[in-house]
């Protein structure tokens, strides 16, 4: 027993202070650096000093690893490997690794690798709130320098998604807007022959389908739909524009806002009972595309998706209707840089590279609308014309509030309205709880 | 022990009734797979009317998906190899020394699989980028056996110690050394554990996603999971082949459960002796 | 007296005697070790740290925290609430398991025709990805397309549609039956390769004696099969407390925290939140209930040995 317990202890201390050692270099101030200059000087030192060698001379050289979402891998020929290989041909000493990983496995892979002081040189992040949460944890380089030089013209709104304690982390790749798709024929069978321009339009669409037995509106149930509702009555769910974060949920706009979504719920029973499971996007649009729903809320990607789910569905796509103002939720990717990168220069020029005129192709193949106010939007609308929706509302479109964690955020909006949709609370005694929460996670967070 | 053809008609059917249990859910997987597109989001046709290989040929010829298969093939196999090389040993030295602390030794193995795993990636991915085994299959062999180890030891434990173990020491006496008495008597009786414990070994390397996501970067160097996730993307699922891939990536777990199954047969109930 | 049964004992133990039997286990145990050391001492270590990731410039970054992130984790009505789901999670898990695993394994030990097709096939849901099987059930689940519905329905027992993974109600039970599905074959298995432990001239000479069968089971089957099982059963107990992917890949312990246990719940707190402190100290605990489980049920089984 006592041999055990000594055994044991002596395992224990030995891990302690390699544990130790890890924790010093971890929570230094610019810390991720620090832990890859510590862990991997000896087998860095080689390329380093190549780095250096050939930067001295005003030409770009390295390796670099870049990790995108698959969609912009798949195919036979994908145009991001062909930008990726013009560059090379560019800077002839340069190698570009790229790989694509799907959602959330970007962020996962990522996240750890970087806290362990290591991982892609350059990463697509959504513009959802991770380049936030990677820049408080320390991971992400800021780039305000290489702003201040860089001819792309970028979105001020997608830029904003990167911005954390007055830095830029990220720039913006490619945004999108969230659009209305209607069911053509259950909007005829209701006897209107355009979709709804105004919130008192949606809702009288709304009920009228219901009574003839369709579902109202679906969507996949997250915070995502919800905010556009928020946005479009004038407010911000959480008020970000001073110091601090100051909810706004539960005031009077947020009141009216919160109580017409799940109104459509209590009035109505408008959402499809599929939509309460459709954890993904892919589950979401099977409420939509069996042709027993009237509108289905979603961002640009939802178009093929909804074509090929369902050949012989009649659809079509309109903007968002307007609240109080014409508002809409921000969606997309960044680019933002490791900051355990080796070679950040080179780094910077490949996402200043991609993110530029040039490489718009890329983008364009994908029906991706760059993040830039100099793009030419007439390739995208030439393989698809209805993307003049999301055009057109590129001038209201609200990035979600800029929070740490926002990914919690969302959850909690979400929560707060199934609450309302499991029939638990009223909304307002839903919306109540959610300022309770969000008040007690702005004061946790900041 | 003769039963009467009643009783051997119920256990017939309750087989049959086990396998439609554990295979309906799978029949979704078999046919969606040789579903053509337009069939698979056709609701009304759950049973496709015509039957397409298209999935399998993209798989096969159109992706990188043998290339996964091989290297997740070679990782499982070096894993199961190891783990279980490893096991046998160390249960056969639990079971026939006096280890001073056996019990502990055995409980603190135990332990390291007890704490929730996800909140270990970032140590072992520190432990695998100092060793330099970042984007290597070794890094995988490595973490696989140290998750596969601790229950199979456990595991070849619980089945040695059902050995009536007067065998060996009679087969010494007859002349034979430990290790050929080990292999020529004990072996065979302990080849149900034997093979479970192989099964789980593989599996568990097989069917591994988290690590193999980020631990490797090289597209020339992934896994089957990780190959198959290509096909669930963000805003969609393709389902045809990854239903496909799927369907292809069991093939040799299946050729695996059929040797192991007839492995299963034997031991104490072959007709040993009980002690 | 005693110092000479000690010392008898120390030399029956002795390093030198027992050479080979340290250098058998030394492979396996120091690997195992050797790996996990690191991660756990540093999991325990962050676990009374102030490490919550999205603050990392902060001043309090990687202070010492006291017990502050296990209070903060006690006082959380949403990690009560997950404690509770852990355990219906585990115990119902657990129970339909064994008695599934000891069912199917009787039945497939038996001489039936095509006995290896059959055994093939139970193993067949093992082989699924996790990922896959969770894509599966989500399908079988549909309000649309998913055959649990098309049946209810069409024979009259459900109105309309129901959401199972979607509804507060029946989430937890429609997580647990696609677990059960997903993991019974590990146990099954080793049931059936215990099974080949008990000799066949014990029933034979049982048989003989008059025993019925279900005597047979519960006097021959279960005393032989019952030490392999109860390993069997902890480690089982232990893989389904600590199972992620059923979960998360499924409802993510949604809707409304209805199939959160302490695992997804940790993970959350990790990779939603970014407490790393949270995550940690919520792992410790899962790491100490079950030790501790693990312990007295082990102690209970070689306590009735004796």
């Amino acid at each position: 027993m006592k041999k055990w317990v000594v055994t044991l202890a002596a395992l224990t201390a030995a891990g302690m202070m390699t544990g130790c050692q890890n924790n010093s270099g971890q929570s230094g101030q610019p810390q991720g650096s620090q832990t890859a200059a510590e862990q991997t000087k000896a087998a860095e030192t080689k390329e380093e000093t190549k780095a250096e060698a050939s930067s001295g001379e005003g030409g770009l050289s390295g390796e670099l690893y870049v990790v995108v979402n698959s969609t912009m891998t798949k195919n036979d020929d994908p145009a991001i490997l062909r930008a990726a290989k013009a560059f090379e041909e560019q800077y002839p000493d340069t190698k570009i690794t790229i790989e694509g990983l799907s959602g959330n496995d970007i962020l996962s892979k990522f996240t750890t690798s970087a806290m362990a002081g290591a991982g892609p040189d350059v990463v697509a992040l959504d513009n959802a709130g991770w380049p936030i949460d990677l820049a408080a944890m320390g991971l992400l380089e800021p780039l305000d320098e290489q702003l201040k030089s860089t001819e792309n013209k970028y979105l001020q709104g997608p830029l904003d998604s990167g911005l954390f304690e007055g830095s830029y982390y990220s720039v913006p790749w490619y945004y999108n807007n969230t659009g209305l798709y209607y069911n053509k024929r259950i909007l005829e069978e209701i006897g209107k022959t355009e979709p709804p321009a105004n919130w008192a339009e949606f809702e009288e669409d709304i009920k009228l389908a219901t009574e003839k037995g369709y579902a109202g509106v679906s969507t996949r149930p997250d915070g995502y739909a919800i905010f556009n509702f928020f946005f479009q009555n004038e407010n911000p769910v959480i008020d970000t524009s001073g110091d601090r974060p100051v909810v706004t949920v539960n005031n009077e706009s947020g009141k009216e806002a919160f109580e017409f979504w799940t109104g459509l719920h209590t009035k109505y029973h408008a959402f499809p009972e599929g939509m309460k499971d459709a954890s993904d996007w892919a589950a979401a649009y099977n409420t939509f595309t069996s042709d027993d729903c009237l509108f289905f809320i979603c961002g640009d990607w939802a178009y093929k998706n909804l074509e090929s789910s369902n050949p012989n569905l009649d659809f079509g796509l309109a903007v968002m209707p307007k609240g109080k103002v014409q508002a809409v939720c921000l969606g997309g990717k960044n680019l933002a840089i490791n900051i355990n990168s080796k070679n950040k220069e080179l780094a910077w020029a490949f996402v200043e590279y991609l993110t530029s005129k040039e490489c718009d192709f890329v983008l364009t193949e994908k029906v991706c609308i760059a993040g830039r106010s100099d793009v030419d939007v007439s390739g995208v609308l030439a393989i698809n014309p209805d993307y003049q929706v999301f055009v057109d509302e590129a001038e209201y479109t609200v990035p979600r509030p800029r929070v740490k964690n926002s990914a919690s955020l969302d959850e909690k909006v979400a929560d707060a309205f199934k609450k309302v949709l499991f029939d638990q609370m009223s909304a307002q005694e839903a919306l109540d709880e959610l300022e309770q929460e969000l008040i007690a996670f702005i004061d946790e967070n900041y | 022990m003769k039963k009467t053809r009643l009783e051997r008609g119920i256990l017939q059917a309750l087989a049959v009734v086990i396998a439609l249990c554990s295979f309906l859910p799978f029949s979704w997987v078999l046919l969606t797979s040789v579903k053509s597109s337009d069939q698979i989001y056709n609701t009304a046709q759950l049973i496709p009317t015509s039957i397409t290989f298209d999935n399998f040929k993209q798989v096969l010829f159109q992706s990188n998906f043998v290339l996964y298969f091989w290297n997740s093939a070679c990782i499982s196999t070096v894993v199961t190899a190891v783990s279980m090389l490893f096991a046998v040993m160390a249960a056969y030295g639990f079971c026939r020394y006096r280890i001073f602390g056996a019990e502990k030794i055995k409980l603190s193995i135990l332990f390291t699989k007890m704490f929730p795993g996800v909140l270990l990636s970032v140590p072992y991915y520190v432990i695998m980028k100092q060793m330099n085994l970042i984007d290597t299959h070794l890094s995988l062999i490595i973490i696989n056996c140290s998750f596969a180890l601790p229950f199979a030891v456990w595991n070849m434990c619980t089945f040695f110690l059902q050995i009536p173990w007067e065998i060996e020491e009679s087969a010494m006496v007859d002349g034979c050394n430990r290790f050929q008495s080990f292999i020529k008597v004990i072996f065979p009786m302990a080849k149900p554990g034997i093979s479970a414990t192989t099964l789980y070994c593989f599996l568990l390397s097989w069917d591994e996603f988290m690590y193999a996501n980020t631990f490797i970067n090289s597209v020339s160097k992934k896994t089957v999971q990780v190959g198959i996730r290509d096909y669930i993307g963000e805003f969609s699922t393709e389902w045809g082949p990854l239903m496909a891939s799927v369907v292809l990536s069991l093939v040799p777990v299946i050729l695996f459960f059929i040797v192991v199954q007839d492995n299963l047969v034997g031991g104490l109930s072959a007709g040993a002796v009980k002690g | 007296m005693r110092e000479q049964a000690d010392r008898m004992k120390l030399k029956e133990y002795s390093f030198g005697r027992n050479r080979n039997g340290y250098l058998l286990i030394a492979p396996a145990v120091i690997s195992i070790l050797l790996l996990s050391v690191y991660p756990l001492v540093r999991g325990i270590v962050i676990s009374f740290l102030n490490y919550d990731m999205t603050k990392s410039n902060g001043p309090d970054f990687g202070t010492f925290a006291g017990l502050k992130n296990y209070l903060v984790m006690f006082s959380n009505t949403k990690f009560q609430k997950a404690v509770g789901n852990s355990v219906v999670w585990t115990l119902v898990n657990l129970v339909a398991q064994v008695l599934l695993a000891v069912g199917v394994a009787l039945v497939l030990n038996e001489k039936l025709k095509g006995r290896a097709v059959f055994r093939t096939v139970a193993l067949l849901p093992w082989a699924i990805p996790s990922a896959i099987s969770a894509l599966t059930f989500s399908a079988l689940y549909d309000t649309k397309i998913g055959i649990f519905n098309i049946l209810l329905v069409r024979l009259g027992i459900l109105k309309e549609s129901y959401s199972f993974l979607g509804n507060i109600d029946t989430a937890m039970g429609a997580v647990i039956i696609a677990n059960v599905w997903k993991s019974t074959p590990f146990l099954m298995i080793f049931v059936l390769a215990a099974l080949q432990g008990v000799s066949y001239e014990l029933y034979e000479s049982a048989a003989i004696d008059g025993a019925g069968k279900i005597k047979r089971f519960f006097y021959i089957t279960l005393p032989n099969i019952k030490e392999p099982m109860a390993v069997a059963v902890i480690l089982n107990a232990i893989s389904i407390f600590n199972n992620f992917n059923a979960i998360w890949l499924l409802t993510k312990g949604g809707p409304l925290n209805s199939t959160e246990i302490m695992y997804t719940f940790a993970y959350r707190q990790a990779f939603v939140d970014h407490k790393f402190g949270y995550a940690a100290a919520v792992s410790v605990e899962i790491f100490i209930i079950i030790a501790i489980l693990t312990v007295v049920y082990i102690r209970m089984i070689s306590s009735e040995k004796k």
